[in-house]
């Protein structure tokens, strides 16, 4: 793979797109010192024109992208999830609603990297996974990069498009380090489809037994669990990555679960009002319910907190362990 | 500073037409035909005279009683009209209503019915404009309730850090809803808040539209060199907070003193005083106002009439 982090692809889009189009700017607390994770090496590639260092407040960073936005600049601002809360009324009220409420007279596109999810370790506050929020909001487009290689292609499209993009980019995967481990979470590029549309699912297994919609780091967990049933016990699944969170490519999950019957939805957020339990609404409503063999299964974290210690973290978060067991279940 | 009479001409011009257009609106809300709140700048029209100092292609952010602002931008009001009415052909095609609408031709880069929203968005667009090396700024108007809030001081701090050319003029109107200004703020002059982050504050009598005007054009000086400054502008809000608002909680002498120097007023005395022009001439141009709200008026019930509404529009 050509990058080996999510990170460093992202850094690369940003470089990229800055080289070519000077309205792309980085905003950002320490971005100078390379205080953020897709600015490491910006600073000194662009100056402090086009990565700027701004007070640490992430509601009046996003709401300053903004007011560059309807300049006509393409902003991005990088936010650690746990103030994406405090972000969120201005990216809800503010930007997100800027196109419609003013009737398209300005501009509005703002890329906004949000590190957030749940990981082993981190105090109560800075463990939060409220991506399923983001989807409340219409007209935003909520992007969730598995791999590196999307990451570069999300953040490049965000850049090219109109309005405002949020890439959710957890923080379990944000550093991982995709060619150390030998799991392959990329899909293959089709032949007659050159580009990468961030907005259309990808398969990254082919199977025929049970589908699996997922997206985020758990997709390599639902890659591994998937591999491991078709080995042990030569159950084949069919392993979509929806990669967009909003919109959701619907047609692809409908089509594969209507192929296998059988379907889980996994991701690492909380189960109650997350994504998956959209995404099995929307399976109930359509033609693929008449194909269901077996009651949807939804593999999130429960609801509660994610403590310090390790055994809060195991306790609330799937892994490739409870996607298996769902497959030996769900297939019996 | 003498101002020059085309310019208070201009000024009073732009007061009327906010105070007309308001009662135009008035009207309409009171028939039904208007249904969202309405918030009106009576009592704080020689706001315009805050415009009138600006340059075309400075940017202009505003909050949710707006309408004196739009006014004298120049602002179509016969689109605003049927914005306010909900129509399709209205400024905003009917979706933002009376508090959060914009318009690009005249660099009013909108207002938002959310309290102090507005401030970081102002200063990104300034800090925009320094980018560029524009000789232009941004001035945001605002209330004092939304200066209460941590937006403000959020906004004030990053203004002031990366001396970005931006006047934050907040209207003091005294009331923030039923609420009176001083049970709010803990300091006598919201100017005073400037000296906390090392830039300038200044009062300006808020019912006197030339005393405005001479402000922020020296505000504006000093903005595109140095950097951010606030301006308050202590004036008072002879309506309700929306157009339902009774007002209970207001005295009534209270309000009867203030409309004894009610803006429109002071200027028209000045310019009958200085000989700026006679009784006739004012009458004149209220005239021409009538006219243009007239036909503003006109094309919308006309919409509203017709059968087909104005779904094509």
């Amino acid at each position: 793979m050509k990058y080996s982090t999510i990170c460093e692809a992202l850094g690369a889009a940003a470089a990229d797109k800055m080289a070519k189009d000077f309205s792309v700017l980085v905003l950002g607390n320490g971005v100078r010192e390379n205080g953020g994770r897709l600015s490491r090496g910006l600073y000194s590639a662009f100056g402090s024109q086009r990565v700027i260092d701004v007070p640490p407040s992430k509601d009046m960073g996003c709401a300053l992208a903004l007011g560059l936005a309807q300049t006509g600049a393409k902003p991005i601002i990088e936010i650690e999830g746990e103030y994406l809360l405090r972000a969120l009324d201005v990216i809800a009220n503010e930007i997100a609603v800027t196109e419609f409420m003013y009737d398209n007279q300005y501009a509005s596109s703002v890329t906004i990297i949000a590190y957030t999810g749940f990981v082993k370790n981190a105090s109560v506050q800075i463990n939060q996974a409220y991506e399923a929020m983001l989807i409340q909001i219409p007209s935003l487009k909520v992007l969730c990069p598995s791999n590196p290689s999307d990451a570069y292609d999300f953040l490049t499209c965000a850049l090219e498009s109109e309005g405002p993009t949020v890439l959710v980019v957890e923080k379990s995967l944000a550093e991982y380090d995709f060619n150390a481990e030998n799991i392959s979470v990329t899909h293959t590029q089709d032949a007659d489809k050159p580009t990468n549309n961030p907005f259309e699912a990808k398969r990254i297994l082919k199977g025929e037994d049970v589908s699996i919609i997922t997206y985020g780091s758990m997709v390599k967990e639902c890659v591994a669990a998937a591999k491991a049933a078709n080995i042990q016990k030569g159950i084949s699944c069919d392993v979509i990555d929806i990669r967009s969170l909003n919109p959701i490519d619907y047609n692809t999950i409908i089509k594969s679960v209507s192929a296998t019957g059988k379907v889980i939805v996994a991701h690492k957020a909380r189960r109650t009002g997350g994504i998956a339990s959209e995404i099995a609404a929307i399976i109930a409503q359509s033609e693929a319910f008449d194909y269901l063999e077996a009651p949807i299964i939804r593999i999130c974290a429960n609801d509660e907190y994610t403590g310090y210690a390790d055994e809060y973290y195991d306790k609330c978060v799937p892994d490739k362990k409870d996607i298996y067991s769902a497959i030996l279940k769900i297939a019996e | 500073m003498q101002i020059d009479s085309r310019v208070v001409l201009r000024i009073f011009y732009k007061m009327l037409k906010a105070r007309l257009f308001e009662e135009e609106a008035s009207k309409l809300k009171e028939s039904g035909l208007i249904k969202d709140e309405l918030c009106l700048s009576l009592g704080q029209e020689a706001t315009a005279g805050a415009v009138c100092a600006l340059n075309a292609d400075d940017i202009v952010f505003a909050s949710h009683r707006n309408f004196a602002v739009a006014t004298a931008l120049d602002v179509n009001i016969t689109l605003l009209l049927a914005e306010l009415t909900g129509l399709k052909s209205g400024l905003c095609s009917g979706k933002s209503g009376a508090q959060s609408y914009a318009d690009n031709t005249v660099n009013f880069y909108g207002a938002s019915a959310l309290y102090a929203s507005y401030f970081n968005k102002a200063v990104g667009a300034a800090l925009s404009l320094k980018l560029q090396n524009r000789d232009n700024l941004v001035i945001v108007f605002a209330g004092d309730g939304a200066a209460c809030m941590g937006d403000f001081y959020e906004a004030l701090n990053t203004a002031a850090l990366l001396k970005l050319p931006v006047i934050f003029f907040i209207e003091n109107n005294g009331y923030a809803k039923s609420v009176k200004t001083e049970k709010i703020h803990n300091v006598k002059d919201i100017a005073q808040r400037a000296s906390g982050f090392e830039i300038p504050g200044f009062i300006a009598d808020g019912n006197d539209a030339l005393n405005v005007y001479e402000t922020i054009k020296r505000a504006a000086e000093y903005a595109k060199k140095d950097g951010p400054i606030i301006i308050e502008s202590k004036t008072y809000r002879l309506a309700g907070y929306n157009y339902n608002d009774e007002q209970e909680y207001k005295k009534e002498d209270e309000t009867a003193q203030w409309r004894d120097y009610d803006p429109i007023k002071n200027i028209t005395d000045y310019m009958l005083h200085s000989s700026m022009g006679t009784v006739e001439d004012l009458l004149m141009m209220r005239k021409k106002i009538e006219q243009e709200i007239y036909a503003a008026h006109e094309f919308v019930m006309g919409l509203i009439n017709s059968s087909d509404g104005d779904k094509e529009a």
